[in-house]
């Protein structure tokens, strides 16, 4: 199914339940990416998608399920967060950990198209520079997972399209199972093998959609038709959040 | 530059023409030519380099006693809520009292030797650093050290690469502050039972009536006061360049 598809699970989630106090955030959530294979999590605002990449990167503990991720994870939150005293360059190599990794810091670099602003600083950058700064210091320990957290969010429309170009690529190119957690329905076309659409709450999946390599390169046609499906599919799992909301609002005893 | 240098010309022509006009008497301001004349005879005579170098010496090794203190314990209430909860209502408290409260306790201590004049200078110099330090701690970005953690970083090198240069800009500014009131303490502990340095010169011109000798220690004081403060913007600058504020 995937790019590289190898058969192999890079990563497997299963039964995972995530809660914040009384607020149960994920009740039941599983998916299995094969190794080099790109998976995109959509869903409504607020149903746990980020909670979710969070947990299978350790960053949260799960409260129950396994999570089995295969080798190095590299993690890329919303914003950049780069070390602000720290130089492009310098950032990246943050995460190296040997020689050999220090080594590959330039080509890194490179690889994220961000050479000539290797030596400035994060206050010198934009937010797409910023956040390929942030990419390349993911990517410096050849992670064979990588869990993306709406990396593009914060981008106006015509960073977020060029650097989407840009991610789809090097995810080919570092042939890393990733996640890619996103509220952009094209997004989720133009950089993933397949998407997952999560339900309002509870974080169960209503749709596990591969996407065809034709509407991933913009095939008026297949591309529409895969987008309408998304598109429907968040569709009821908003409508389905509206109504729990009015019925909520409407009784006293929901 | 020249529009920064108006103000302190005028203000040496007035000072110049109302002393030698005799508006002002001698004894109750000197003139600039005085003022000079006891600058080189103090010069000549080595008292001035003896009393600028003992009190510089009392500010750096205060200094370096308040920030060695507030280094320690700022670390401490900053990292740790129990420490916090034990310690920093004390230090706060101490903070609230005025420089020249402490003198007849450590004169009576300490008795009026180096000591107690370098302990005040420490107090003075501490309270900022340490309020400084607890704040930069406490401001430290969480979203840096998630990050620093998702990378493997804990303990002493998650506070080596991501908490020490977080912290830094806050912390130089508290030194700045913290050693501006070293300056002042000092001043306090010389005013009171000193036989040598700039605040001896002031209480010496004093009972002489010797306006020219206490015109020329406060403008050692300006001088010396201004090149520490000099000193450490410098290395501010190079040490926080990268901080995205409107200074940098």
């Amino acid at each position: 199914m995937g790019r590289h598809d190898t058969g192999v699970k890079a990563i497997a989630v299963r039964g995972l339940r995530k809660g914040y106090g009384e607020r149960r955030v994920i009740e039941d959530f599983s998916l299995e990416v094969e190794a080099g294979e790109v998976v995109a999590i959509l869903g409504p605002s607020g149903c746990g998608k980020s909670t979710i990449l969070r947990c299978v990167g350790r960053i949260e503990r799960a409260d129950d399920g396994t999570i089995e991720t295969g080798g190095e994870v590299g993690f890329v939150f919303q914003e950049p967060r780069l070390f602000p005293w720290l130089s492009v360059r310098k950032n990246v190599a943050f995460a190296a950990r040997n020689d050999a990794e220090r080594a590959r810091v330039d080509e890194t670099i490179a690889l994220v198209g961000l050479t000539p602003a290797a030596p400035q600083l994060p206050k010198q950058l934009s937010g797409g520079m910023a956040q390929r700064a942030a990419l390349a210091r993911a990517l410096i320990r050849h992670p064979q997972v990588l869990l993306l957290d709406e990396p593009l969010a914060a981008l106006d429309a015509l960073r977020r399209l060029e650097l989407q170009r840009a991610l789809g690529g090097i995810l080919s190119l570092t042939r890393a199972a990733a996640i890619l957690v996103t509220h952009d329905v094209d997004e989720a076309i133009a950089v993933a093998d397949r998407a997952v659409v999560l339900e309002a709450h509870g974080g169960r999946i209503v749709l596990d959609l591969a996407i065809s390599p034709a509407a991933r390169s913009g095939e008026p046609e297949s591309h529409a038709m895969q987008r309408a499906a998304l598109l429907r599919a968040l569709g009821v799992a908003e409508g389905d959040a509206r109504r729990t909301d009015a019925a909520r609002r409407a009784s006293p005893y929901f | 530059m020249g529009s920064r240098l108006l103000v302190p010309a005028i203000l040496l022509a007035a000072w110049f023409w109302t002393t030698s006009a005799g508006i002002v008497k001698s004894y109750q301001f000197a003139s600039p030519a005085a003022v000079l004349n006891e600058v080189t005879a103090l010069a000549q005579s080595g008292d001035l380099w003896a009393d600028v170098g003992i009190s510089v010496e009392r500010v750096a090794i205060g200094f370096a006693a308040a920030l060695l203190c507030a280094l320690v314990l700022g670390t401490l209430v900053g990292s740790s809520r129990v420490a916090e909860r034990a310690l920093d209502p004390t230090l706060q408290a101490l903070r609230a009292v005025p420089s020249l409260a402490w003198v007849p306790l450590l004169l009576l201590w300490l008795g009026i030797g180096e000591a107690a004049k370098i302990t005040l200078v420490a107090i003075g110099g501490f309270v900022p650093i340490y309020v400084a330090l607890v704040a930069g701690i406490r401001g430290v970005d969480r979203k840096l050290i998630e990050v620093a953690r998702s990378l493997g970083l804990h303990g002493a090198a998650l506070a080596l690469r991501v908490l020490v240069p977080a912290t830094l800009p806050t912390l130089l500014v508290g030194m700045r502050i913290g050693l501006t009131q070293a300056w002042l303490f000092l001043v306090a502990a010389e005013l009171l039972g000193a036989t040598s340095g700039l605040g001896f010169l002031l209480t010496d011109g004093q009972q002489t009536t010797r306006t020219d000798e206490i015109l020329v220690a406060i403008l050692l004081f300006a001088l010396c006061g201004k090149l520490s403060e000099t000193a450490l913007r410098a290395l501010e600058r190079r040490a926080v360049g990268w901080a995205d504020t409107i200074q940098a």
